[in-house]
Parts: structure tokens; sequence; C-alpha cells
């Protein structure tokens, strides 16, 4: 996965699914819960991280490319 | 169905884009605006979005600039682009340079100073050590988020999440565009008096390295979008025979070049030779298109693999450099942490990288150095456009935003001269609007990642490194097979709909520039355009855009239009 959610830090304020370049996030905005809806689509340009205020967003290379 | 109705209608919203529509703001009052971005932010869309370390312009570090320097500045990337482009259009650019950055500075955009206050200037990719002219920004991140807030707060209307794939056009001139918001499907009309193309370069036409689907170098959700809309309306493409490679650290496509080797890098290969010293005299500073030619070479040469080595850059710099990285791709921090690499110990290996449709502006729409195309009403910058040249240094980034204040100003004129907003021809939207639906009822079909898939295949068979006649019309014959499949592209919702919609966008790219690739009988710009059997470059021929428009079978229908030699005397003296 290369962008995870940590859930404890994050509160559901969703800039993340406003600002990704992929749309790759959903937002429920009554339950103030995203998820990753597109993990595939994710180019780890890491705009999500960057912007998270909570710091909740972890960014993760494909396992591919690790090795 | 919404219409939109605008003065100056801007399709993209990135880094060209926002500097357009400021520009368009400060032209006069009572200018209305739109900003299309296909992307659910201005803040963070396009190739800067996620940051931007550098941008080159022609100052001095003491913020100062001349005659002398503008024209070095001008040469420079004439010579990097090996002369594919149009002097006039770089000259636009370049007188605006100085006034850009104090502008910048005005938008609250920080740069790194030494402790006077003076500029700290580098060299990139094709610059000369003695002239250097990137200007590395502070906090490097922030820079578009900060340049959309102004977007924001000058009252310009911004429309995201809104895929633009047809221009729309009346008695030969552009009078507005269709799109489709990418999530809930529904349709726009814009109806404008000038329309302005921003929306970069094209991706996802050749294999990516990695095998892996959406890790590309730059944005991958770039596809020629702009590039075909102005096409179909009947506009001029250019330069879209020479496509990109840039060179990564290995299995991961990323940005990160010019750092390296601005901070003093070095190429090896697997004997520890550095080999750019072999290729050109600028070693390391040399253009993008040089490296990726000597890392080719050598590896064919058997010298591979090749690596970058850092162990010899002393440790302030590298700090630097991991600065600059993280802030344009934190994700490369965790390549190195993956890998256990250190600069201060291991070489870096490093390979070519996926093409894509140039960056930096030697392919896409043909513009003068007004940003007009060939339609009237219809104006383009940025990575959209083909006639300011390769990617050198942090150039692209300047020309882009430049040439979006230069396209501004223009639309800005001409929408001031019409009264009213052209009407637009409803049998236009009508057929769009078809045609956009077709991937949600086809019933059997194949996947738009399917179709995708082969078009990479085939474009990395036939139009990659190296071309010849016989394999570029191959390509194109199995290109024109899968013309038929671009109907039976299944979309199940909005989202795939839209990703069908840019698939069929790069298919048609990928006919054009095989088609141009076909038409270039020599060779040029190292393996972006490297022919085996035309194998030399041919300054006599050759000093000419390739020139496609569409033809009224839809077929690619090339033109050549010689280059300007403006500045030619001074490229001579070898930019000294």
């Amino acid at each position: 996965m290369p962008v995870t959610i940590n859930k404890e830090k994050c509160n559901g304020c969703g800039i993340c699914y406003n600002h990704c370049p992929g749309d790759i996030f959903k937002y429920d905005k009554q339950a103030r819960e995203v998820t990753v809806a597109f993990p595939e689509e994710c180019w780890t340009c890491g705009a999500c991280a960057k912007d998270c205020p909570q710091k909740a967003i972890q960014l993760q290379l494909w396992w591919k490319v690790t090795v | 169905m919404i219409t939109v109705e605008t003065d100056v209608l801007i399709i993209g919203g990135g880094w060209a884009g926002l500097f357009a529509a400021l520009q368009a703001s400060e032209e006069g009052k009572g200018v209305r605006i739109t900003v299309v971005e296909k992307s659910p932010s201005i803040k963070r869309s396009g190739g800067l979005g996620p940051g931007i370390a550098d941008i080159g312009l022609p100052v001095y570090p003491d913020g100062t600039t001349d005659d002398s320097l503008i024209t070095y500045y001008i040469c420079d990337k004439l010579e990097s682009s090996e002369y594919m482009a149009d002097p006039r259009v770089l000259r636009a650019a370049a007188e605006r340079g100085h006034a850009m950055l104090t502008y910048l500075e005005g938008l609250g955009i920080k740069y790194k100073r030494d402790k006077d206050g003076r500029l700290i200037l580098h060299a990139g990719k094709g610059q000369y050590q003695h002239r250097p002219y990137e200007i590395f920004f502070e906090d490097a991140n922030t820079i578009k988020p900060r340049v959309a807030a102004h977007v924001f707060k000058r009252g310009i209307e911004v429309i995201e999440t809104c895929m633009v794939t047809r221009l729309l056009t009346a008695g030969g001139e552009v009078v507005g565009a269709i799109g489709l918001d990418t999530r809930t499907g529904e349709v726009r009309v814009f109806r404008s008096k000038a329309t302005v193309v921003t929306t970069g370069p094209g991706h996802r036409m050749y294999r990516h390295q990695t095998g892996i689907y959406w890790n590309s170098w730059n944005n991958p959700f770039a596809t020629f979008d702009g590039h075909m809309a102005a096409y179909w309306a009947g506009a001029e493409l250019t330069g879209m025979e020479f496509t990109e490679p840039t060179m990564f650290p290995k299995d991961f496509a990323t940005p990160g070049v010019n750092p390296w080797l601005g901070v003093g890098g070095y190429i090896v290969n697997s004997k520890g030779q550095r080999i750019m010293p072999k290729y050109d005299h600028r070693a390391e500073n040399a253009p993008r298109c040089r490296l990726t030619w000597a890392i080719t070479k050598e590896t064919e040469a058997g010298n591979g693999p090749i690596y970058l080595d850092l162990r010899h850059v002393p440790d302030e710099k590298i700090a630097s450099l991991l600065e600059v990285l993280h802030s344009e791709r934190p994700s490369l921090d965790l390549y190195f942490a993956d890998r256990g690499l250190d600069y201060k110990k291991d070489l870096i290996e490093i390979e070519v990288s996926e093409r894509y449709g140039h960056q930096g502006g030697v392919s896409g729409l043909v513009v003068n150095e007004r940003c007009e195309t060939n339609l009237a009403g219809l104006y383009a910058a940025g990575d959209a456009i083909g006639t300011v040249g390769v990617d050198n240094g942090g150039l692209p980034c300047a020309t882009a935003a430049l040439l979006g204040q230069v396209a501004a100003i223009n639309a800005v004129k001409r929408a001031a001269s019409i009264k009213e907003i052209p009407e637009y021809q409803p049998e236009q939207v009508d057929a769009e609007v078809e045609r956009m639906q077709e991937p949600l009822s086809v019933k059997e079909g194949i996947t738009w990642m399917d179709l995708n898939d082969k078009i990479m295949d085939l474009m990395a068979c036939y139009a990659g490194y190296p071309r010849n006649e016989h394999g570029l019309k191959r390509g194109l014959e199995r290109l024109e097979a899968l013309k038929p499949w671009t109907r039976r592209i299944k979309a199940e919702d909005t989202r795939q709909q839209c990703r069908c919609l840019e698939v069929r966008n790069i298919l048609e790219a990928a006919v054009v520039t095989t088609s141009a690739a076909l038409a270039r009988t020599e060779s040029r710009l190292g393996i972006e355009h490297y022919r085996t059997d035309y194998p030399l470059r041919d300054d006599a021929q050759w000093i000419k855009f390739v020139i496609v428009t569409k033809s009224d079978d839809g077929s690619p229908r090339i033109t050549t239009r010689n280059i300007e030699r403006l500045y030619w005397g001074y490229q001579k003296l070898g930019g000294a």
C-alpha cells in the first residue's frame, strides 16, 4: 500500500481527499472518515503526507522498488 | 449539463495555468477568468504540485540582469535544445525573467540566499558552470499551494475535478470547450472569448521501466488531453517525435537528476570511470538528452551498470541536496532507506527512464512569441507547447510561468476586443457528449488498462530507441489496428470513463508521435529521436519543426517549417 492513514491520528478533515492529484481517496463527510480507495493509482507524490495537518499519512514504496 | 461563461478560459491549473490566471487578473478590471483543472485541487496539481526545488531565471546573484545574460540564457537553451525551439518564443520568456524574480517574492516565495543576501545560483543541466542561473526556493513543497492561494484570493473562478476533452470551434475560431466532472460525470460546456491551454505534457505512452503502472517519472495524470483537444480543433502540434526519457535510481521513477548533478555528483560506469566528459564538454552539466545518450552508449559498450557517485561531495552540499530532494519527492528518502543506501559510501545505480511527451516545451502545441496558436482565440503555455525547447535545468519551470503570463496578456487583449462571447455549435456539443458516454455503454469489451498497456508496449517496441523506417511504419500499422478497440474499452463508472478518454488521447498522441518520427529523417536530441537509418544529426536539412495537423479523415498531416536562425552567431562562440 503506497499510502496508509493512521486512524488514530486522522481527524477526518478530508484535506487529503481534496488535494490528491490522482483523487485516490474516498471521503465520507458524515462519518468523517477517509479511506484509500484506489491505492494502485497512487504515484507517491507525497502531497497527502505533506498537507495532512495531523501527520497521519505514511508513504511506503511498492515492494518491487524496495529490493 | 452546466454552461460556464467566461472571458478567459484556462484549461489546466498547473504551474503555467496559475501564472496565466494571476496575470489575466492583473490585466484589467472586470475580466472574467476561469481555471478548469482535472484533478481535485490546483494546490497540488501538475508536475510541480508536490514541490518545486528550483527555477532558472536570467539573473545575477545580486538580482540584476543585463542583455548579455538574457542573450546567454536564450542561446544556452537553444543549444541544449539542438535548436528545436523558436528563438522569438524563448526571447519573449527570457525578457520577462528578471521581473519574475521579484514577482515570485511578491507572492510570498523566498529564495535561498547567502549571508550577504545574494542569491545562491547553481548550474543546472545544459548550463555552463560559469553562468549558472538555477535559483533554489525555500520551503519548496509549499510553493504551488502558495500560488494557488493567491488565485483563490483574487476571486478567479476555479473549477476542479473537471476533465476537458474537446475545444469548441465556430468559424475557425476557438469559442470554448467541453468537459466532464471526474467524480460525477456531469458535462460542462465552457463558453469563452479566449482560451489558454496549459494542460502539461503527456505520460503513459511508453512502458515504465519499473513495470509499475503509476510509477512514472512525472505526473501520470497528464495524458495529452490538451494536445488532443487542440489537435481535433485544428491546432498545429510540433516536436512530437521527441519523446524524452531521463535518468533515475534503478527501479524507481522519480525526479531528482538536477540536484544530484548540481551538487557535483559524477556519473560513473562499472569500471569506475566518469563517463560524461567523454560525451559532452559540459560533463555532468550537459542537457538531459546527453546524459541519457551517455548512459545508453556506455551500457551498449558493455560498461554498465551505470552509477551516480556522490561520495566526494562535501557534507554541507549533501545536506542541502537531501533537503531539496525531500521537498520535491519525499518518497526518494524511502528508496534510500529501504535499500540501505548512503551517499557517502555507496554508488547509486541509475538507469534510463520511460519516455514521455516532453517536459519543457519541445513537443506540443505550436505557439508564437505571443503564445498564440494557429487558431484564433487559442493560446497555450507550459509543457503543453512545443516551441520553447528542452528541459534544461529549472528552465521549464521558468518558461511555464513566464509564457503563462504572455498567453494571458494576449488572451485578455483578445477578450477585451470582443463584445459578446461567440456562439458555439450545439452539434459539436452533442457529438462530444455522445463520444464521452461511449465507454459507459460498452457491454463486452476490454479495460482501459488493457489498451493503455498495449499502446505502451507498441511504442516502446517501435518508436523508442532505436528507430528505423520499417519499425516506425510497422508501429503505425499496429497502432492503427488498435483504433477499433478505443470504442470497446469499457467503463463501469465515471472514474473509469475518464481513464478511457485519457487512453484515447494517448493512442492518438502515439500515432502523431510515430508519424512525426517517420517524417524526421535524421537523428537529434540523443536517444529521444535516434534513427539507425539516419544516424547523423543533419543541421543543413533539419533545423525545422515537424508540424502535425489533423486531416479530414482524422489521420495526421505532416508539414515542416524552417526554424528562424536568430542568435545563430552567438551559438558558434560556444556560449563562453
